[in-house]
């Protein structure tokens, strides 16, 4: 059976694999197809092995960077890449590759826990609005659109700049911004589930209103949340960038991509490219990852694009 | 307009089964004289020997509207009362309200009003808090709708909903749940139950998809099966299966069956009673050898010469029309628009009396009462009505029934 699903079978081994896999569990089932339909998206596939690296450096800094983020050695600043320094040194003399490694740290940080923030806020909004409709879907959603008409960077501004400037903040300020993002993608999802006839069934036996969003209305809306996590994950680092562009972010000396931007960019003109490309190309490839496997898993959780059926 | 018209069919349920409510002073809506032909009797001849034995359910004027740009009334004061055991159907058109009617009765119904009476256990329903209803739902009252597969959550397996069902409405442990739903799945005839249990809805065949639809409203012991046209779109070998199951369940749990449907072969085969239901209201009911032997009511006719006989060729005769707007009803007698025998001046009038029949406890009625009771609602059978006495009866007085008697085996 696994030669035949790495092949890739298009036809004919539906049944087979049917009977095959009848005695697994469900969720071993489940967990199977969704990894053949995953490998067989080749983007995705790329995104996440992006991640995956994103991860790692994001985990073990101190193993990879050669040396501290902060040691500096103002003889040799603003070299250009060398094998001893392979991204070059700043102002400070410090090795740019190091700062880019330690400031993955910070970015991954931003990309994990501004969308479980927001998650967790925009949800169970999205998901009473959804459900339940009518004059409490009506409060819910327009104090949504009240957060969501104003410019997301300018409200994380304003927020890290009235809570001070600092990693915490930072997540709970981009974390509200997309709260609202959050509440309408479940309350899209809750509205078309709510009129679906199972959940009527399960009404019509007794289910109370929590049985069913916590058993059908819930897990229906996932593989959406789960897509606008991953592509949330992406604008945050972005965001998080922008702040400290804009000398907000993460306070110095810890390295943030978007701060190291923000002093290369004095350099660009006299020629010392890399102290701000190399932070612009890790902002590019990480938000690159996010979004290939957020698009990825669009298209791999949703049945419509089943390369199966 | 509604408030008014639907008197005359509810005022004779309930006068009629001895209900304690609404009993007096109302009988006169009949007009106690209005038996010529053999078939009629006074409608004070029986139904007070039941009254000892309380409704499982009594619907008394049930309304349901729903508010749209118009006021849509799909369910206009229908009464009927259903006792432990017995089997109930509701027949009639698409849209004609079934669906509709009984939604209502356990608060399914999201958007509209719903008004009248509902007694389940003697316990009101209409109005009644979510809790209450929903303690009903499943334990009480099961239900069974059309298109099973879609009845189960596409990303749960069967197994999983059915003991989601079985916990809805008693306290098992998981383990015991499980053994459960097993065996409900074991009794609605699905092979290898436990093997299944792990399937996916869409690894279900249709029919299979209804039987665990049916385990699944089983899952609460309901002492009432609602089945809202539990056959339609499977196909004909399946249906005789599905309808052999709800013989069986019906008789083996000792449950009600509440069988709503456009076919009436399902519903004949089923159901010792048979509603016949078009534009929201009650139009006759009676047994089902009454109602498939001597069909009243003009629309009864129509549509049971819609329907077609595999013993007997004949042409089937379309019932001319459409139903009717119900945002705007015809006023009178809702269907004498496409009424073959309708008499201008009289059936667009005021609403047509309710009248009895006294052919009634040919049909073994067990404990009697409702299941004896045949009755139309047409100035056909009319003696006395609010045009005078000089109107000319020719054309209603024409209705008769030459159509064939189906079998129905017991």
């Amino acid at each position: 059976m696994a030669g035949r699903t790495d092949t890739g079978g298009e036809s004919g081994g539906e049944g087979d694999r049917e009977t095959a896999s009848r005695a697994d569990r469900p969720a071993v089932r489940r967990a199977r197809r969704f990894a053949r339909r995953f490998r067989r998206n080749r983007l995705a596939t790329v995104g996440l092995l992006i991640l995956v690296v994103f991860l790692v450096v994001a985990v073990f800094p101190g193993q990879i960077a050669p040396q501290p983020y902060d040691a500096t050695d103002v003889p040799d600043r603003l070299e250009g890449p060398s094998l001893e320094n392979p991204m070059g040194t700043d102002r400070y003399g410090r090795d740019v590759f190091s700062r880019v490694v330690f400031g993955a740290r910070v970015a991954f940080q931003v990309a994990v826990l501004t969308p479980l923030v927001a998650m967790v806020v925009g949800v169970p909004i999205g998901l009473l609005a959804g459900y339940y409709g009518g004059l409490l879907d009506d409060a819910l959603m327009r104090v949504m659109d009240s957060i969501f008409a104003f410019p997301t960077i300018l409200l994380g501004l304003t927020l890290v700049a009235v809570f001070g400037q600092s990693l915490t903040n930072i997540v709970l300020a981009l974390g509200v911004v997309f709260i609202p993002q959050f509440a309408r993608i479940t309350r899209g999802s809750a509205l078309s589930v709510a009129e679906e006839n199972h959940v009527k069934v399960a009404r019509s036996l007794g289910a109370s209103d929590a049985r069913i969003l916590a058993l059908h209305v819930f897990p229906f809306c996932l593989s959406a949340i789960l897509v606008q996590a991953t592509i949330t994950a992406a604008l945050a680092i972005i965001l998080e960038s922008s702040l400290s562009f804009l000398g907000v972010g993460v306070p110095p000396p810890r390295p943030s991509w978007g701060g190291m931007l923000r002093v290369g960019k004095g350099f660009v003109s006299s020629g010392e490219w890399w102290y701000s490309v190399f932070p612009g190309l890790a902002i590019v490839f990480s938000v690159l990852g996010f979004n290939l496997l957020g698009d990825g898993l669009r298209s791999v959780l949703d049945p419509r694009t089943d390369p199966d059926r | 307009m509604t408030g008014r018209e639907p008197t005359d069919t509810r005022t004779h349920a309930t006068t009629e089964t001895g209900s304690p409510r609404a009993n007096d002073a109302r009988t006169e809506a009949v007009p106690p004289d209005a038996l010529t032909d053999g078939g009629r009797m006074d409608g004070a001849g029986s139904g007070g020997d039941r009254a000892d034995e309380a409704p499982l359910l009594s619907v008394e004027g049930l309304t349901t509207r729903f508010y749209a740009d118009r006021v849509i009334s799909a369910v206009d004061g229908i009464s009927y009362e259903l006792r432990a055991g017995e089997t109930l159907g509701i027949v009639g058109e698409s849209g004609a309200g079934k669906s509709v009617s009984v939604r209502s009765l356990v608060g399914l119904i999201d958007e509209g009003e719903v008004t009248g009476s509902v007694e389940w256990r003697g316990q009101e329903l209409v109005g009644a808090p979510t809790r209450t209803l929903r303690g009903i739902r499943g334990s009480g009252i099961g239900m069974v709708f059309q298109n099973a597969e879609a009845a189960f959550d596409p990303i749960e397996t069967v197994g999983s909903q059915i003991v989601e069902a079985v916990h809805a409405s008693r306290d098992l442990s998981n383990q015991a749940a499980r053994a459960e739903a097993i065996d409900l799945l074991e009794e609605v005839g699905i092979g290898d139950p436990a093997g299944r249990f792990d399937d996916y809805p869409h690894e279900y065949s249709g029919g299979m998809a209804q039987r665990a639809a049916i385990a699944m409203a089983l899952a609460g012991e309901p002492d009432l099966l609602i089945a809202d046209e539990p056959t339609t779109g499977l196909d004909v070998s399946v249906q005789a299966g599905i309808v052999d199951l709800f013989r069986e369940l019906v008789a083996e749990r000792e449950m009600s069956l509440l069988l709503i449907s456009h076919d009436l072969g399902v519903v004949s085969q089923l159901c010792r009673r048979i509603m016949v239901m078009y534009a929201g209201r009650i139009v006759e009911r009676g047994s089902r050898k009454q109602l498939l032997g001597s069909p009243r009511h003009p629309y009864t006719q129509a549509f049971l010469r819609s329907v077609p006989d595999v013993d007997e060729r004949r042409d089937l005769e379309p019932i001319g029309g459409s139903p009717p707007d119900l945002a705007d009803p015809p006023a009178g007698c809702r269907f004498h628009p496409r009424c073959p025998a309708a008499e201008a001046g009289l059936c667009d009038g005021a609403a047509p009396p309710t009248v009895r029949f006294a052919d009634g406890s040919d049909d073994g009625a067990a404990g009697g009462g409702d299941a004896d009771r045949h009755e139309a609602t047409c100035y056909a059978y009319a003696e006395t009505h609010p045009g005078g006495d000089d109107y000319d009866r020719s054309a209603v007085a024409s209705i008769e029934w030459d159509g064939a008697v189906p079998e129905v085996d017991e």
